[in-house]
Formats: structure tokens, C-alpha cells, sequence
């Protein structure tokens, strides 16, 4: 994306100041991208020895990857979890049958 | 001197020696005569004999009402089971019923001393049906979360795997999943084995076998609590060591 701009700009340029006198040879572009660790990205361009340079600068942010979501929820484990606890807990196993006459 | 001595201790020993026989005297005037007696205190003892009896079909019956309530009530247990169970209870509830009317009707201490011991012996309420239903109860409670456990661990497996393919360092809470998979699978192997070794048993199987089957049981399922909460540790554990990983603020 940060080459395609820089080449759009460049073009522009390249337009704006290669229309020179008749006869002579076209001059071919020469661009340049330098990303920088300042967050953002450099396109130079040059024209043969009559050097015209443009510079865009483009964040480098836009290129950087999504952090990824922990959709994780486990208060309905957890709550499951205490119910069978409390089952377990409440279980009498001491009980007799020694309440007859 | 002397001869008034001798005639006081005289009078003194004759005295002391009358005293329990006049009080056993009195005694024997108070009780019945033996014919009376042998008329009136068997049907005393017997009517207080059936009471007593009685009320202890009730509190099996009331306990036998709050079992049915738990199992219908209970939404993990599986269909079969609640099926065993309830039929069970049911026929239980219909011989404790059915035996405190030939109680009511029994004329004889002879009749009460065949009938009364049949309230322990043929329903084993307290030590057998009690703990089989519960134990049953929490089981199916236990596979349900096993389930809830899978299903969690599937979610955390997800999450893991989108962080690694992004780049993240996800070994700590990979290590932490594996953990809570492990411990779930041996809580689950413990919980599944209760059910089919307690359902079977039957009163007359009390006090041997059934005895150490329901406190096995009872041991296979604490140990299965045991297991869950190391994976339901494990489980947070995992989430936490992949939030930590990708600088997630919820951590």
C-alpha cells in the first residue's frame, strides 16, 4: 500500500516536470521507500541528473497486525463447578438406621 | 447404765429392721396384681412400639418425597438414570406404605418383632438409597462438567492458536491447557464410573457389597472434585498466560 502511494505521488510528480523541450530522450523514474523506526515511510523519487525530489510520508501503523481477542469465559464453568462442589459437600455419609423402636 | 444401753440398741436394731419390709409393703400394695398387669402393659408397649414405628416409615417416606424432588428437580441427570432412580423410590415408597398398615394391624409383639426390623432391612433408606441418589446426582453433575470443561478447553485451544499464528509467545499457556485437558479426562474417568457400580445395588446386598461400593464411590467422587478444581485452575491459568502474552488488560 505504502509503494502504491508512493508511486501515485511519483507519477504525479514525474508529470509535473518531465514535459520538458522536444527531442529528447524520456526520462525514466527512479523511486526510493524507506521505512523509518519512527513510524513512518519515506518515497523519494528522481528524475536522471536534473534530480526532483518528492517525498510522502505514510504511518507505518496501518500495516501492523490485529492483536487477537480472548473470547474466553469460564464463569459458567466456574459456577458449575461450585454446584457439584456443594452437592459433594452436603453428601452424609454417616447417616445410620438405628431410629426403630 | 449398761442395761439402758442394751435395751436403746435393742429397740434401735428392731426399728431398722422393720423400716423395709413395711416399705416393701407399701410397694407391693401399689403395683397391680400379677393377672392385671399381664393384661395391661403388652397393649401399652405395643401401641407405643407401633407409634414409634410408624414415625420412623413417615421420616423414610418424607425422605423418599425430598429424593424424588432432587432427582426431577435435577437438570444434569441422564434420562435412564432418573428413570432407575425414580422407579426405585417409588417402590420403595410403596413398601414402606404397605408396611406400616400391617403394622397398624399386627396384635401380637410376636408380629411387631418380624415387622419393624423390615423398615431398615428391605429399603436401607438412610445408608443405601440416600447415598446412591445423591451419588448418582452429582456424578451426571460431574460429566456435565466435564462437558462445560471440553468446551472451554476448545475455546482456550482457539485463542491460542490465533496468538501463535500472530506471533505470540504462547507456550505458557499451551502447558497450562494441556494440564487442564489431563485432569479433566481423570476427573471424568472417576465421576463415569459411579453410576453403573451403585445403581445395581439393592438392600439385601447391604452391608456387603454394598457398603464399600457407596464409600468407594463416595472416594472416586471427592477425588474427581479434586481433579476438576486443579483443571478449572488450569483453565484460568491459560487464559491468564495467553492475555499476559498478547499485553491483553484484562489480565
Amino acid at each position: 500500500m505504502q509503494r502504491i502511494l508512493g508511486a501515485a505521488l511519483l507519477l504525479v510528480a514525474g508529470c509535473a516536470t518531465s514535459g520538458g523541450s522536444p527531442g529528447t530522450s524520456p526520462v525514466v523514474p527512479v523511486a526510493t521507500v524507506v521505512e523509518s523506526a519512527d513510524g513512518t515511510s519515506s518515497v523519494s523519487s528522481s528524475f536522471g541528473a536534473s534530480a526532483v525530489t518528492t517525498t510522502a510520508t505514510v504511518p507505518v501503523s496501518t500495516t501492523t497486525t490485529t492483536v487477537p481477542e480472548v473470547d474466553v469465559d469460564l464463569s459458567e464453568l466456574d459456577a458449575l463447578f461450585d454446584e457439584v462442589e456443594d452437592a459433594l459437600g452436603s453428601l452424609d455419609m454417616n447417616e445410620g438406621e438405628g431410629d426403630l423402636p | 447404765m449398761i442395761r439402758r444401753s442394751i435395751i436403746a440398741a435393742a429397740v434401735g436394731f428392731v426399728l431398722v429392721a422393720a423400716t423395709p419390709l413395711a416399705a416393701v409393703a407399701q410397694v407391693e400394695e401399689a403395683r397391680p396384681p400379677v393377672a392385671e398387669r399381664s393384661e395391661i402393659r403388652p397393649e401399652r408397649d405395643l401401641a407405643g412400639i407401633k407409634a414409634r414405628a410408624l414415625e420412623a416409615i413417615d421420616r423414610r417416606l418424607d425422605r423418599i418425597a425430598r429424593l424424588e424432588e432432587e432427582v426431577r428437580s435435577n437438570e444434569h441427570v441422564e434420562p435412564e438414570h432418573a428413570e432407575d432412580l425414580l422407579g426405585e423410590l417409588s417402590r420403595a415408597a410403596t413398601g414402606l406404605s404397605g408396611l406400616a398398615e400391617e403394622i397398624e394391624a399386627a396384635e401380637t409383639a410376636e408380629e411387631l418383632r418380624v415387622l419393624i426390623p423390615k423398615i431398615a432391612t428391605d429399603y436401607r433408606v438412610y445408608v443405601l438409597l440416600t447415598p446412591k441418589v445423591r451419588e448418582v446426582l452429582i456424578a451426571d453433575a460431574m460429566g456435565d462438567l466435564a462437558d462445560r470443561f471440553d468446551e472451554a478447553a476448545a475455546r482456550i485451544a482457539d485463542a491460542i492458536a490465533r496468538a501463535e499464528e500472530a506471533g505470540y509467545d504462547v507456550s505458557e499457556a499451551e502447558t497450562a491447557l494441556e494440564r487442564m485437558e489431563s485432569l479433566v479426562d481423570e476427573a471424568e474417568g472417576l465421576a463415569e464410573g459411579v453410576p453403573p457400580a451403585v445403581l445395581p445395588l439393592t438392600p439385601s446386598d447391604w452391608p456387603d457389597p454394598a457398603q464399600g461400593v457407596i464409600r468407594e464411590a463416595h472416594d472416586d467422587l471427592v477425588e474427581a472434585r479434586q481433579a476438576f478444581r486443579g483443571a478449572r485452575d488450569a483453565a484460568h491459568e491459560a487464559v491468564r498466560a495467553l492475555r499476559a502474552a498478547i499485553g491483553d488488560d484484562e489480565v
